[in-house]
């Protein structure tokens, strides 16, 4: 359903965001990017940014120690 | 032997610890956050620790004889008048010289204790973004299990023994 | 009120400024929380204390540290590491684990750690004191701060070239 994967994981602030940015600015609207940590403030930050940019969060799915975050842009 | 600081320091560290935790608080963090992406997140903890600091201050230098020295530009040239009436030193306090706490703590001169700031606040902030946060978030995420943030704790601790034996002659016959 | 870093950081400003006032932490001003030199303390009570019972030089590795340090030192980095230890553990947030990117690879972190303190204690503070210092009204530790900022977005401009 992910138009674009991204992996973040052992990667610790800024770095997840700033690949989450960097991805969107590349997206078309309704395309849908999902982003993989493994940090819980990774995931807060994430979510934050990308609400606060007006896209939609579709999802947030935890397996095991990941954490799926599906963002659609708008 | 007065045995309140290291509790009450123990019990503030716990307090800190617990809070920085489960908030993700981190000052350099902040500003990092507001540069790059315009988060007002980690900033907003940072101003609210600066006000409260502010009104507790306010509040206490009515109540208790430590704070007598509150507005530090106002009441500290005292604090330095007497220090120097004690070493010998001649010299007019202005309102520019800092709490105490960097290498050339009891110099007149307020333009060292300037240049020492500027110096030490760029390579602050230039090493503290590289390595992920400012130290308090460091020491959070050593005891989360972050096996790099261990290795920046014992870095930190021996930065302190090779400071004091070589760089602070260097810095009081530079400076004075 | 659910716990954002707002919440946090009011609680730990006014516990700073307590502590201060009512628990004699005071022969420097502005000294409730500092990580920079309260690990400068403690490791300066460690190397007297403990160091010369194996027979080196005595007195060698001693430092000078902040004069509530002298008998006993402060423990705020203990209290640290043991609270956030515990949040971490109670909300199943531990896990051992070793960062991938390459500017914060184990070795490389050692150097960016004695960087930090270095340029900490030359200014005379971490940046919590420095902010501490600044509700305290001391003009150099506002001038200092601005200083930081500086050095943060010269340093995110590095992390912008290198990613």
């Amino acid at each position: 359903m992910a138009d674009i994967t991204l992996d973040v994981c052992g990667e610790v602030c800024p770095m997840p965001v700033l690949k989450t940015k960097k991805a969107l600015e590349g997206m078309k609207p309704g395309e849908v990017l999902e982003v993989i940590v493994d940090y819980p403030p990774s995931r807060e930050n994430v979510q934050r940014f990308a609400t606060s940019e007006g896209n939609e969060i579709l999802g947030v799915e935890e397996e095991g120690n990941k954490i799926k975050i599906l963002v659609k842009k708008v | 032997m007065d045995l309140m600081p290291p509790i009450a320091s123990i019990c503030l560290g716990f307090i800190f610890g617990y809070l920085g935790q489960r908030a993700r608080l981190c000052f350099i963090g902040g500003m990092r956050d507001w540069y790059l992406i315009r988060d007002t997140y980690l900033i907003k903890g940072l101003f609210a620790f600066m006000v409260a600091a502010l009104v507790g201050f306010g509040i206490f230098h009515i109540m208790s004889p430590a704070i007598k020295t509150f507005p530090w530009f106002i009441n500290g040239e005292a604090v330095f008048a007497k220090k120097w009436a004690a070493m010998g030193i001649e010299a007019n306090p202005n309102f520019m010289l800092p709490v105490p706490g960097d290498p050339i703590t009891w110099s007149p001169r307020a333009f060292a204790h300037i240049i020492l700031a500027i110096i030490g606040g760029l390579g602050l902030g230039f090493f503290s973004v590289l390595a992920g946060g400012c130290p308090f978030r460091q020491h959070v995420m050593a005891a989360e299990g972050s096996r790099s943030a261990m290795v920046y704790l014992l870095g930190f601790a021996l930065g302190a023994i090779l400071f004091h034996k070589f760089i602070v002659p260097l810095v009081k016959t530079v400076l004075g | 009120m659910r716990l954002t870093a707002a919440v946090a950081g009011a609680i730990v400003g006014f516990l700073a400024a307590l502590v201060q006032a009512f628990f004699h932490v005071i022969p420097p001003p502005a000294y409730g929380i500092c990580i920079a030199c309260h690990m400068r303390d403690l490791v300066n009570w460690i190397a007297a204390h403990i160091y010369p019972i194996y027979g080196f030089a005595k007195g060698a590795l001693t430092i000078p540290g902040g004069p509530v340090s002298y008998h006993i030192p402060l423990l705020t980095i203990i209290g640290i590491l043991i609270g956030a230890g515990i949040a971490a553990k109670v909300n199943r947030e531990f896990r051992w684990k070793s960062m991938r990117v390459s500017w914060q690879k184990p070795w490389v972190e050692f150097f960016w750690g004695m960087g930090v303190m270095i340029s900490a204690l030359m200014m005379g503070g971490c940046p919590v004191r420095t902010a501490l210092k600044t509700a305290y009204l001391d003009i150099t530790a506002m001038v200092g701060l601005i200083m930081i900022f500086v050095g943060v977005i010269l340093g995110c401009q590095l992390i912008k070239k290198i990613s």
